[in-house]
């Protein structure tokens, strides 16, 4: 009898555990909304909502990428105007994000992104490529990543479910399975190849064919690197009803290869 | 207690042509060997491409995409078991 009691007390303690969250979390989404900007602004910094990173991201982006160009002595005028003004709209924007969404994403991403177009318009003698430092337009390709980051939706995340309980007796489960000898290395192989392509295609000097290398070299890697993994894995593995055996599909594609090989070198032969 | 949902299984057909586990491994090997020459063939393919050698270029790199099919079709047939 105490054992049940017992029992139950703790199960109604695992209850109120669990229910704890769950009442926790509607309170701490109303908790901003009903306090002031200040103290809505603190709570969001402690609850881990905090607009800083989007501020801090908007402002990086702005000072690496808009600024250098529109506040420089060759760009025009209103360039600058227009450039502090979408400047202010950035910073203003993730500052109303958790009481006016619409707005914020308004301010804060239509009207920054629309106030910088324009400000690298009017200020686009600046932006000759001859004059781009890559440093700073590396700095500047993440800060607006990271800003297009600070602007995603967040998840909200419920309670933690309780794990199930565990069966001293059960077996270790096996995989079914293992790879096939040498799996990992023709893996590594294809990925290296990949980005020995890649390194390549870095190394083309004139400027149309580098383009139309970077395009072939990201194929290839491409299609290296999926071919590799699925011939790694595929080694062995053995149908239930016959063994692997060259199906006409197989004859026909190794027929081609032959022939282009075939012609390749009767052409350079010919050349010769 | 446990339903065979993929049905019965076949026995091997009389007739149809069995193949001795070496020929399996061979046909592995061979498919392996495949994906390394088009590895090679599209590494030497993007190399002639940066050396203005078009024609080469596009030879390895169709070499290249050859191994990669027939290489694929050993392995995984399409259609087949």
């Amino acid at each position: 009898m105490s054992d049940d009691r017992e029992q139950r007390s703790s199960e109604t303690d695992h209850e109120g555990a669990l229910a704890e969250p769950l009442k926790a979390a509607p309170a701490r989404a109303l908790a901003p909304q009903a306090e002031g900007p200040v103290a809505r602004l603190v709570a969001e910094i402690r609850a881990g909502d905090s607009p800083g990173q989007t501020l801090l991201a908007t402002f990086v982006a702005w000072a690496t990428t808009v600024a250098p160009a529109a506040l420089s002595r060759s760009a025009a005028r209103p360039a600058a105007f227009v450039a502090v003004v979408g400047l202010l709209a950035g910073l203003a924007g993730p500052l109303f994000r958790s009481s006016r969404p619409t707005l914020a994403r308004h301010v804060g991403i239509t009207a920054f992104l629309a106030l910088t177009t324009g400000a690298w318009l009017l200020g686009s003698p600046a932006l000759a490529p001859a004059r781009l430092d890559p440093l700073r337009a590396s700095v500047g390709a993440i800060a607006w990543g990271a800003f297009a980051l600070s602007w995603r939706e967040r998840w909200e995340t419920g309670p933690s479910k309780p794990e199930a309980p565990r069966d001293p007796d059960a077996p270790l489960l096996q995989a079914r399975s293992t790879l096939p000898r040498g799996a990992i290395p023709i893996a590594t192989v294809g990925i290296l190849a990949g980005l020995v392509y890649l390194v390549l295609a870095w190394h083309v000097r004139d400027g149309d064919r580098a383009l139309a290398a970077q395009a072939v070299a990201v194929a290839c890697a491409v299609a290296i690197s999926a071919v590799a993994a699925m011939v790694a894995v595929d080694r062995g593995k053995r149908s239930s009803r016959s063994s692997r055996r060259v199906t006409p599909a197989a004859g026909k594609s190794l027929l081609m290869l032959v022939v282009f090989v075939v012609a390749g070198v009767a052409v350079v032969l010919m050349r010769r | 207690m446990f339903e065979n949902v993929s049905g019965p299984v076949l026995p091997h057909r009389p007739g149809a042509p069995r193949y001795a586990p070496i020929v399996s491994r061979a046909i592995d090997a061979f498919a392996v060997l495949l994906l390394f020459a088009a590895a090679t063939a599209f590494g030497f393919g993007v190399h002639a491409l940066g050396q203005r050698d078009d024609f080469k270029a596009v030879y390895l790199l169709v070499i290249g995409g050859l191994s990669l099919r027939a290489s694929t079709e050993l392995l995984r047939p399409r259609g087949g078991g």
